[in-house]
């Protein structure tokens, strides 16, 4: 049943989603293109714009992404529709995979998306030139610490996102126990959460910087930090946004599972 | 089939009745098939348990009889059925009588008025 | 013969209201039960416990021995008050989505009564008028070969014509050995085909009977029954 559950899921939020990848794809394209022309000043300003455009679709592909789960999770869960969704011979385990996982998957392509627009504007020579850097160094193990500490931002990004759209089902459960002002509260717990978890991360970091001396450096002075210092600073972030997570699916699966009241 | 019913008594009393007097009318003859429970329930807009007790109770008054698996159909008894339109037409006369007497004519009277107003030769 | 739905001492609350207090209710197989009631007395917190929707705070329901859950959910086919499909997907999705979900669905007999309705299966549900939802809904739910029917008020606010469409798809559609429980406060155009009725009033059920049998010792309609006993 998981599966199917998941199939809907991801068709909802596909159905809107792919309007903004190919909105993304396609100001990605007329940025590169003016950029092709760019020796005019107004030909600038429009290159200007068109930047501006497209980092502007970049954001609302993410802001829609996450507003169309948290929608559908309080429809599905709470409003209308829960009146189908908790009435389906299905368990309230698997309704919550189905939406954590739906949530794991859709903001990750939503994220490759951006990253392939970018890659769209600004393919060029020096891209290839730094690229070619980047891979003529493997072999010495500074360079291949830039390409992986890319790859280490790229999952730090997606799971700060995550943890995101699940603090807000965390929220969303919370909120929707109490009697009144459902909704309010709901968004009121869900900040909280997300308070909570950036502080968290802060404080472990300071934590870490009484033990190694590198990592306090980055606080104390404004030498440019050590590539090294950075990665693994972003594999603490790693470790807590990792916990964080297990520790809302965990605990939103064991709300759930209490049993549910509809409006 | 057109029934109708009112709220206030059984509706399967009700039921019975109206099947009944299509039987004694002849609008359902001897040895037709009667339609299946769920049918009579949907035309009849009632419960198909309304209808298999009205059913039931037409077979103990030997109105109908069930043939194993093929469904049930009006008896082919035409005394039985004989019967029954005879109950009918005590009842009618009966009270037919009975309010003209109330209205203070004699018996004969009433049999007078039959015969005027009837079209009776 | 066997429940299909046994409550036991089932008690719920909201907050400091009280709605519905020690229910005892056996729903047997076979038969169409009304539960009636006015507005607000607690016939669809009832329904929501029995479905699932809500949970009780105290007291148990069973649905063929088990408690609520999947199996329970597999068994009752339940329309609601309200309208519950995606609004984005079209009437065939809606279709395929029950198709797929609930094994008893019978995806021919659904586009059999879709066909009777004169509705083209590519409209998307956002279009369509909340009656045309209802009655789409009212088809879904038909459609299942359950053990139980489950109906919330599927008769408040429609037009005479719409009232025996509901009546006859209702009628023609449950099995032989399923009951079919509908709550509502509209007696009169329903009571000719519930074989026993439950009284339900200020969160408590004050009279379950046969109905035939409550007419001969009343000597009146369940309206009228109904009507004297909730004076206002």
């Amino acid at each position: 049943m998981l599966n199917k559950l998941l199939k809907y899921d991801l068709k909802y939020v596909y159905k809107t989603l792919i309007v903004f990848y190919i909105l993304d794809f396609v100001f990605a394209l007329l940025t590169r293109g003016i950029r092709l022309f760019e020796n005019s000043s107004l030909m600038q300003f429009v290159a200007f714009i068109m930047n501006i455009v497209t980092i502007v679709s970049f954001i609302a592909t993410i802001i829609i992404n996450i507003m169309k789960l948290w929608s559908r999770f309080v429809n599905n869960i709470y409003k209308d529709e829960s009146y189908l969704t908790h009435t389906l011979p299905v368990t309230e385990k698997d309704i919550y995979i189905s939406k954590f996982l739906s949530s794991i998957l859709t903001i990750t392509t939503s994220v490759i998306a951006i990253i392939l627009s970018l890659f769209i504007i600004y393919y060029s020579q020096d891209f290839i030139e730094f690229l070619k850097t980047s891979l003529d160094g493997l072999a010495n193990a500074y360079d291949s610490t830039v390409i992986s500490i890319i790859i280490v931002l790229f999952v730090v990004f997606l799971l700060e996102l995550i943890s995101v759209v699940v603090e807000g089902y965390t929220g969303i459960l919370l909120g929707h126990r109490s009697g009144d002002h459902k909704m309010i509260k709901s968004i009121v717990i869900g900040f909280l959460f997300f308070m909570g978890s950036s502080i968290l991360i802060i404080a472990v970091i300071l934590l870490a910087g009484l033990f190694v001396k590198d990592i306090m450096d980055l606080f104390v002075t404004l030498a440019p930090p050590n590539v090294k210092t950075i990665k693994n600073l972003l594999l603490v972030a790693i470790v807590i946004y990792s916990l964080a997570i297990t520790f809302y699916f965990i605990f939103d699966i064991h709300i759930l599972k209490k049993g549910v009241n509809v409006d | 089939m057109k029934f109708d019913f009112d709220n206030v008594r059984p509706i399967y009393l009700q039921l019975v009745e109206q099947l009944e007097r299509y039987i004694v009318s002849g609008n359902l003859k001897p040895g037709d098939k009667l339609p299946s429970v769920r049918e009579l329930a949907i035309s009849s807009k009632t419960n198909p348990n309304t209808v298999q007790k009205a059913l039931t109770e037409l077979e103990n008054l030997g109105l109908i009889y069930t043939e194993r698996t093929n469904g049930k159909y009006v008896s082919t008894d035409e005394t039985s059925i004989q019967k029954h339109g005879e109950k009918y037409a005590k009842v009618l006369t009966e009270k037919y009588l009975d309010d003209m007497t109330k209205l203070g004519f004699t018996i004969e009277q009433a049999k007078d008025y039959l015969n005027k107003f009837g079209g009776i030769k | 013969m066997k429940e299909i739905v046994k409550c036991k001492n089932l008690s719920k609350s909201f907050g400091e209201k009280r709605v519905l207090e020690n229910i005892e209710l056996n729903i047997q197989r076979g038969k169409i039960i009304g539960l009636l009631g006015k507005n607000g007395m607690g016939k669809s917190t009832l329904i929501k416990l029995i479905v699932g929707l809500l949970t009780p705070n105290s007291g148990e329901i069973t649905v063929d021995g088990k408690k609520i859950g999947v199996e329970s959910k597999k068994k009752i086919s339940y329309l609601p008050e309200r309208t519950y499909l995606d609004k984005t997907m079209k009437i065939e999705e809606t279709i395929e989505f029950f198709d797929e979900f609930y094994d008893n669905f019978d995806k021919d007999k659904a586009f059999k009564l879709l066909k009777d309705l004169n509705l083209d299966r590519n409209t998307r549900i956002s279009k369509m008028s909340k009656g045309m939802q209802e009655k789409l809904q009212l088809i879904l739910v038909m459609s299942r070969e359950a053990d139980l029917y489950i109906l919330d008020e599927p008769l408040g606010g429609v037009d005479p014509a719409t009232r025996d469409y509901i009546l006859d798809t209702i009628l023609s559609n449950f099995g032989k050995d399923s009951s079919v429980l509908i709550s509502t406060h509209l007696i009169a155009d329903i009571e000719r085909i519930l074989d026993e009725v439950i009284f339900i009033e200020n969160g408590k059920i004050v009279l379950t009977s046969d109905t035939d049998t409550l007419r001969e010792e009343k000597n009146a309609s369940i309206d009228e029954i109904f009507r004297e006993m909730f004076k206002c």
